[in-house]
């Protein structure tokens, strides 16, 4: 466990900032305690300054996990969300998309989001845009990016894709012995 | 035993002499020759074997046929002729051996056309009053060998016989020093040439003009890890300072961390972000809303158009 270097906070700044914006002061200065990022073989996790510091205690090979993780590095150096991040993501995300209940099982089967399964979308949303996917009860379950930008969406087919998928709650099922 | 005798009275009989024109190339110096014209095809591959044998028959009677011209001596063992040499020419086995790299003397000379001159092997040794090799062991006119050493006022040292020695051990570390020199300067002049470049423009760019002392250690130190295995295994000089790695990555303290300024750069970085990828006009929503309007109320477009451009963008709205 360590601390980001500069060119990782890069990195995975530039990453949260397609979801969240600016918003990611909000996760930074918090009125309610200090928290901060971590790294811990290649995945960076958000925790309290309590729990990190009680964490120190911890050997590295013995850690396996503090705080809330938001993702990895990769090996060529990128950074990818994990679903973990989730409820962050849905508190201060930008642009988000609402599915209709038919297509939510579709979803979290990791199925992208048809014109079909639009509920609603944030407006001008452009394309390309990393989203947080809500049910229509604002339910969070998900995330991914835009294919069409919402004035594209309108002239839409309804078997065309709108939002594709990149990570649902399903994989809480589906992935649980590779998550963590 | 007179062989040119019975020579003659073979060649009286041309029994030896094939039924064929003779147009063979000859290279006796390799006992080669050389059948280019011969062969009628069709009759030829009628009965290959057969062929073969009698033309490589006739051929070769051809070829000892002018062996047997060449004048011989006649010796103990029988007539021995000396062969011409080898016409043919054939491709060397290895390769062309390279030359071998100049000193720095000997390159020095080349270009002043300094030539060396030829010295006799022995010269007259005053002392002994004989003949002596110029240079080695028991070489004449050795100083090294003077019992006495007249003094004419020149002496300044206290033992001039240690002098001499010591100035003779001076001489070989020298000239010991030349030779690795050369030695050195042959096999990677090209490489410490290179390095060295690279480290006088590092220097240059840093701003800084280093002596030739720091130089060197500079270049020492690059080299000492342009190995695989940076230097790890390499065979160690005398007294050669130890590789130093580079440094490894510093990373903030875990234990005693400095999270307040470690927030205060994240949000450093953040703005530098943000800056990059925040566009201060949203096109598409300034559009969208001036369209909303022109729908709602029939406003001149114009006047609209600058209100909804000065509007300042990302703020969600979550209605479509």
């Amino acid at each position: 466990m360590r601390p980001l270097t500069e060119e990782e906070t890069k990195i995975f700044f530039k990453k949260l900032a397609e979801y969240i914006g600016s918003n990611i002061k909000k996760l930074l200065e918090r009125p309610d305690d200090q928290y901060c990022f971590r790294l811990h073989r290649t995945r960076v996790y958000y925790v309290s300054e309590k729990i990190m510091k009680q964490a120190t205690n911890t050997g590295r090979k013995k850690l396996a996990s503090l705080g809330v993780c938001f993702g990895k590095f990769t090996k060529t150096g990128n950074f990818r969300l994990s679903i973990t991040s989730l409820d962050y993501l849905a508190q201060y995300a930008i642009y988000r998309v609402w599915i209709k209940p038919s297509a939510e099982l579709s979803f979290l089967y990791g199925n992208h989001v048809l014109k079909a399964g639009l509920g609603r979308i944030t407006d001008s949303t452009p394309q390309y845009q990393g989203v947080v996917v809500y049910s229509m009860s604002d339910i969070p379950l998900g995330f991914g990016r835009t294919a069409k930008s919402t004035q594209e969406c309108r002239k839409l087919d309804s078997e065309q894709i709108v939002c594709f998928h990149q990570s649902d709650i399903g994989e809480y099922l589906r992935d649980e012995s590779k998550m963590f | 035993m007179d062989v040119s005798s019975i020579l003659n009275k073979a060649e009286k009989k041309p029994l030896h002499i094939p039924e064929k024109n003779d147009d063979l190339q000859y290279d006796i110096g390799n006992l080669t020759t050389l059948d280019s014209l011969s062969i009628n095809s069709e009759e030829f591959l009628k009965d290959v074997d057969n062929n073969i044998k009698d033309l490589t028959r006739d051929n070769a009677q051809l070829l000892i046929n002018k062996l047997f011209q060449i004048e011989g001596e006649l010796t103990d063992t029988g007539v021995v002729i000396q062969l011409p040499d080898p016409t043919t020419k054939i491709p060397r086995e290895k390769p062309v051996p390279e030359e071998k790299p100049l000193t720095k003397w000997e390159k020095f000379a080349r270009e002043k056309g300094i030539k060396k001159r030829k010295k006799s092997r022995k010269v007259w040794d005053q002392n002994k009053q004989q003949w002596g090799y110029r240079s080695g062991y028991g070489k004449a006119n050795n100083e090294m060998d003077e019992v006495i050493i007249e003094d004419k006022g020149e002496i300044e040292a206290e033992d001039p016989f240690l002098q001499r020695k010591q100035n003779k051990q001076k001489r070989i570390q020298q000239q010991k020093k030349n030779e690795l020199m050369n030695i050195a300067r042959s096999k990677n002049g090209k490489v410490a040439k290179q390095t060295e470049r690279v480290i006088e423009d590092l220097s240059k760019q840093a701003g800084k003009r280093l002596t030739r002392k720091q130089r060197l250690q500079k270049m020492f130190r690059v080299v000492q890890q342009s190995t695989a295995s940076h230097g790890l295994f390499d065979k160690r000089v005398k007294n050669e300072p130890k590789v130093k790695l580079s440094k490894k990555q510093q990373f903030n303290s875990v234990t005693e961390p400095d999270l307040k300024n470690e927030t205060k750069n994240h949000l450093d970085v953040l703005d530098r972000i943000l800056d990059h990828t925040d566009v201060s006009i949203n096109l598409e929503k300034a559009i969208n809303q001036f369209k909303d309007t022109i729908d709602d109320a029939d406003i001149k477009p114009k006047q609209q158009k600058k209100k909804s451009k000065s509007r300042k963008p990302r703020k969600p709205k979550k209605k479509k």
